[in-house]
């Protein structure tokens, strides 16, 4: 793949992949250092990018694989936190003064990165199971059973917030 | 609670990307693959190397065994005077042992000629 033509199908997909990226880690600015850390990485591997992924799934792969592993690198304290009561803002929400979804982040950071990556595709995204599941390296099942939860537990949440 | 159609649309409504536009964002991309031009040129040309090679690993494979093939089948008198012989020096030696680990290293001397360790970039 020319330079060209990849710098071409990234401009269409750079606007989706942010704002999943945004979504995801809850900052604008790591949001925004985390998709050109994946684009770069894509770009270095275009020639093994294969026709069989859609080139938006192959980039929200790369992209996830990324967010995933800064989040390894950190301390596990944040995503281990599933107890209702831990449904707290994250700092990095808090500090972000360009958010206007506050009520919707907070659920969504109460959530595991699973069921919050998961909805995150689903209805922002507008992706299908199946590419969820490329996307996220699981089974179709698998992503369905998160989707399930997750959306049990966000209505839980967003009721709680009322 | 919320049903699902209200979830979609309140998903529906994020609208937020970064930190910066898109123009910014893609100068700023074009900025680092600049940077990683000749990491990319050189991961290409490693791809490539280890596709040809591998290709002629397998065209000279075949080659040796349609050879081999060829070689047993004109001399069938051949192995069974070299087992004889290898058995009349070095009684207690399992022939075909000898053959399996003697095969092994050839195949071992080859991949790590035509697969040399990676020196970085």
């Amino acid at each position: 793949m020319t330079r060209e033509r990849f710098t071409e199908l990234v401009a269409r997909e750079q606007e989706g992949l942010r704002r999943f990226l945004r979504a995801l880690c809850g900052d604008a600015f790591e949001a925004d250092d985390i998709a050109q850390d994946a684009l770069v990485k894509a770009y270095v591997a275009s020639d093994r990018y294969v026709e069989r992924f859609r080139f938006s799934t192959w980039l929200f792969r790369i992209a996830y694989n990324c967010w995933l592993d800064r989040q390894r690198k950190r301390s596990p304290v944040r995503t281990a936190l599933t107890h209702p009561d831990a449904a707290a803002v994250p700092d990095s929400v808090r500090a972000d003064a360009g958010f206007e979804y506050q009520g919707l982040y907070a659920a969504l950071s109460a959530l595991s990165e699973q069921e919050k990556t998961s909805l995150l595709l689903f209805y922002m995204e507008d992706k299908q199971v199946r590419e969820i599941a490329e996307i996220m390296n699981a089974r179709e099942g698998t992503v369905k059973s998160w989707l399930s939860r997750g959306r049990e537990h966000l209505k839980k949440h967003m009721g709680n917030e009322r | 609670m919320k049903d699902d159609s209200e979830i979609k649309r309140m998903f529906g409504e994020i609208s937020g990307t970064g930190e910066k536009d898109s123009g910014e964002f893609m100068a700023e991309l074009d900025r680092r693959l600049d940077m990683v031009e000749p990491l990319k040129k050189y991961h290409d040309s490693q791809i490539r190397k280890y596709r040809g090679t591998s290709a002629a690993a397998f065209f000279a494979g075949v080659l040796a065994c349609a050879a081999g093939i060829r070689f047993v089948l004109l001399n069938p008198g051949f192995f069974r005077t070299l087992r004889d012989s290898l058995l009349s020096v070095v009684p207690d030696i399992p022939v075909a042992a000898a053959y399996a680990v003697a095969g092994f290293l050839i195949t071992a001397v080859a991949a790590i000629i035509a697969f040399p360790a990676k020196k970085g970039f």
